[in-house]
């Protein structure tokens, strides 16, 4: 068992270090261009465009929502806004209603409940945009998004362009768990722009994803039986070798979860929806067809999950098991921790490092140094500052964060293979 | 979707291909080639902490012994010249150097276990950690007579196996912490049964069939002594034990 532990654990270290070093190189290699990168919001034509909010419950945050979608910086006669009320049982009909009152743009279906996937396929079906947008309705869009999404259109100028994705934000974050979200929100805005690189996108957020709506409707809308549709879609356009490309100043914030079980369940669909798409597209794996995303992006989504699984129930094996045998040996003890703590030898002599092993130390070293790397360039990037909410959330992110997103996907994979259905 | 389309579809898709995809070769080549060699530097630095730790353990053994020829000489003088003044010098030195045994020896052997020791290098650094914790024992046992020496010494007999010996180790550790190594803690490690002579003679002399085993002052004790039982224990033998002043209060 010990020698299988260790040869998993070098496999998925020697793995990990592979790919992180592979997107520095991307990284460093074409900095002048990430550099140099501007938006502009200077549009020669005005397309016009759909865009659909899909609301299930929503009450507290559709109104803002609407109200983003409103503020938008495009001329309101090239627009036209789907709300679709997915057999909302609260407040959500009313607050629709009021506040498309007066506005001709807007227009609202209702149904019974029947999922987002479902909700947008039928919008998609009476739209008449030459693009349109999905906006949740607990996410908020920067006015001048819009404008900068079509200008990447119009100057990538070329018809095999099927999404462009957002830069997404974490709106407001007031908890400790919003805050670490909104640093993990930033490090990915900034792998997006290194894989947009590569075309290798493989997720097209739920929050202001601007879709070319022919090609969207040639492939058949969304998937409705997929938890995630917003992966499954991407994941689609890649198989049909269409290009997604990210607006990476084109802002859209959303609402973390603030406490711990909404975040378990909104990333335990995540990940489900994640391996279920990984399977449903295995064909593209290590795929040349694909080019870097099926050489590289679909290689390292499904190391990843693998070696997450691996790597996680081996530290929470050496975490736990430990812990519980410490208990043990306090409880003989009647848990007289102070006089244990109090007697413990401080001093660093050369046999504290006697059982290091420093092979691993030495690599997981360097994997936290490109961590960093990432987390800073992530800041300038997207030029904020990184202690804008202090210093504090930046260490869990770093020491806890990992494992506690491992954990929720071992139990989620474990609910999975026990048969328990995931809903949305 | 009809048929139709989905060949269309298909279709496009093959005029598409080739065209805009792109492989990034050299740097799949280059991040192989750093990972290689990062992996081979880890290894050459593994190599040689891996040499300096094998000479941190001789370093220790060889310590060990020039501590105990010091030890047993001291002893030597003593009984030769009759001479007490030099007790409390042969006591903290031995109490010293219990301490130390524990802590340097039981890190080899610990390092042995898990690291890539072969069995008889194992087996051999736990004989040797063995027979010192027997010979300070004696010596213990010897000086406490001589000097009148306020420490209590414990054989304390334990097995790999055996499931509440953590436990017993943890209360050991605890009261040697609490009365500054006036307690003595000698383990005899039972699993070294076939490979040590010397363990047979202990089990045989102390009659030993359960674990773990105490010995303290020649009374033995089977299985686990807890945290009260052990303070009792100790406050019969030791005196001017604050602790024990406390209980009787």
């Amino acid at each position: 068992m010990n020698w299988l532990i260790t040869i998993i654990l070098w496999i998925s270290y020697v793995i990990a270090l592979y790919f992180s070093i592979f997107l520095v190189l991307v990284y460093v290699d074409n900095k002048k261009v990430f550099k140099q990168e501007k938006s502009t919001i200077t549009l020669s034509m005005y397309p016009f465009v759909s865009i659909f909010v899909p609301a299930f419950n929503e009450e507290k945050t559709i109104g803002e929502t609407l109200q983003s979608v409103d503020n938008l910086n495009y001329p309101k006669e090239r627009l036209e806004i789907i709300v679709i009320n997915d057999g909302s049982n609260d407040r959500t009909a009313e607050v629709i209603a009021q506040f498309i009152n007066d506005k001709p743009q807007f227009r609202c279906l209702t149904h019974r409940n029947r999922g987002k996937a479902a909700s947008l396929n039928r919008a998609l079906a009476i739209s008449k945009g030459e693009f349109f947008a999905c906006l949740d309705a607990d996410s908020f869009v920067h006015p001048l998004t819009l404008r900068k999404m079509l200008a990447m259109y119009e100057r990538e100028n070329d018809p095999q362009v099927a999404i462009i994705t957002p830069a997404m934000k974490v709106g407001n974050p007031r908890t400790v768990l919003q805050r670490i979200q909104w640093l993990e929100y930033l490090v990915m805005i900034l792998f997006g722009r290194i894989t947009s690189h590569l075309h290798s996108i493989y997720v097209a957020p739920g929050p202001f994803s601007l879709y070319r709506t022919e090609i969207i409707k040639k492939m058949g809308g969304f998937d409705e039986q997929n938890i995630t549709e917003d992966q499954e879609i991407a994941y689609r356009v890649q198989l049909h070798q269409y290009k997604i490309r990210q607006c990476f100043d084109g802002y859209v914030y959303t609402t973390a979860p603030g406490k711990l079980k909404p975040f378990y369940r909104q990333r335990r669909r995540w990940y489900l929806g994640s391996v279920a798409c990984l399977h449903q597209y295995r064909s593209m794996i290590a795929n040349k067809k694909y080019g870097d995303f099926g050489l590289m992006q679909m290689v390292k989504n499904l190391t990843g999950y693998f070696l997450a699984v691996a790597g996680i129930a081996i530290s929470w094996y050496y975490i736990f098991v430990p812990f519980y045998q410490f208990l043990q040996r306090m409880n003989a003890i009647n848990f007289d921790v102070l006089t244990v703590i109090a007697n413990i030898h401080w001093k660093i002599t050369p046999l504290t490092f006697l059982l290091t092993d420093f092979r691993l130390v030495f690599i997981l070293i360097l994997l936290m140094i490109i961590g960093f790397f990432f987390f800073y360039a992530a800041h300038k990037s997207a030029e904020e500052k990184i202690t804008k909410f202090g210093w504090f959330p930046i260490i869990p992110y770093f020491v806890a964060y990992y494992l506690l997103k491992g954990t929720i996907l071992l139990i989620s994979v474990a609910q999975f293979s026990r048969g328990k259905k995931i809903r949305w | 979707m009809v048929d139709q389309e989905k060949l269309q579809l298909k279709a496009e898709e093959k005029t598409r291909e080739k065209s805009w995809r792109t492989i990034s070769t050299d740097k799949y080549i280059i991040a192989g080639i750093i990972t290689g060699l990062i992996f081979f530097l880890g290894l050459t630095l593994g190599l040689i902490v891996e040499d300096a730790r094998y000479g941190l353990v001789q370093q220790v053994n060889q310590d060990q012994d020039v501590r105990y020829q010091s030890l047993q000489l001291q002893y030597l003088f003593l009984t030769t010249y009759n001479n007490e003044n030099s007790c409390p010098i042969l006591a903290t030195t031995l109490q010293e150097t219990i301490t130390d045994l524990s802590d340097s020896l039981s890190k080899v052997i610990a390092y042995e276990e898990e690291n890539k020791g072969t069995e008889s290098q194992q087996i051999a650094v736990q004989r040797k950690y063995l027979l010192d914790n027997l010979r300070y024992w004696l010596l213990a046992k010897e000086s406490k007579q001589k000097c009148n020496m306020n420490v209590l010494p414990i054989l304390y007999f334990y097995k790999k196996s055996c499931a509440t010996c953590p436990q017993q180790g943890t209360i050991l550790t605890y009261f040697k912490d609490l009365l500054e190594d006036k307690v003595l803690v000698f383990p005899i490690n039972m699993n070294l049964l076939d490979k040590e002579p010397m363990v047979k003679i202990m089990q045989s002399q102390f009659n030993v069939t359960e674990f773990p085993t105490l010995v303290v002052d020649n009374t033995k004790y089977e299985g686990i002594v807890d945290k009260q039982k052990m303070e009792k224990i100790i406050c019969s033998s030791l005196q001017g034990i604050p602790l024990c002043q406390k209980q009787l209060q």
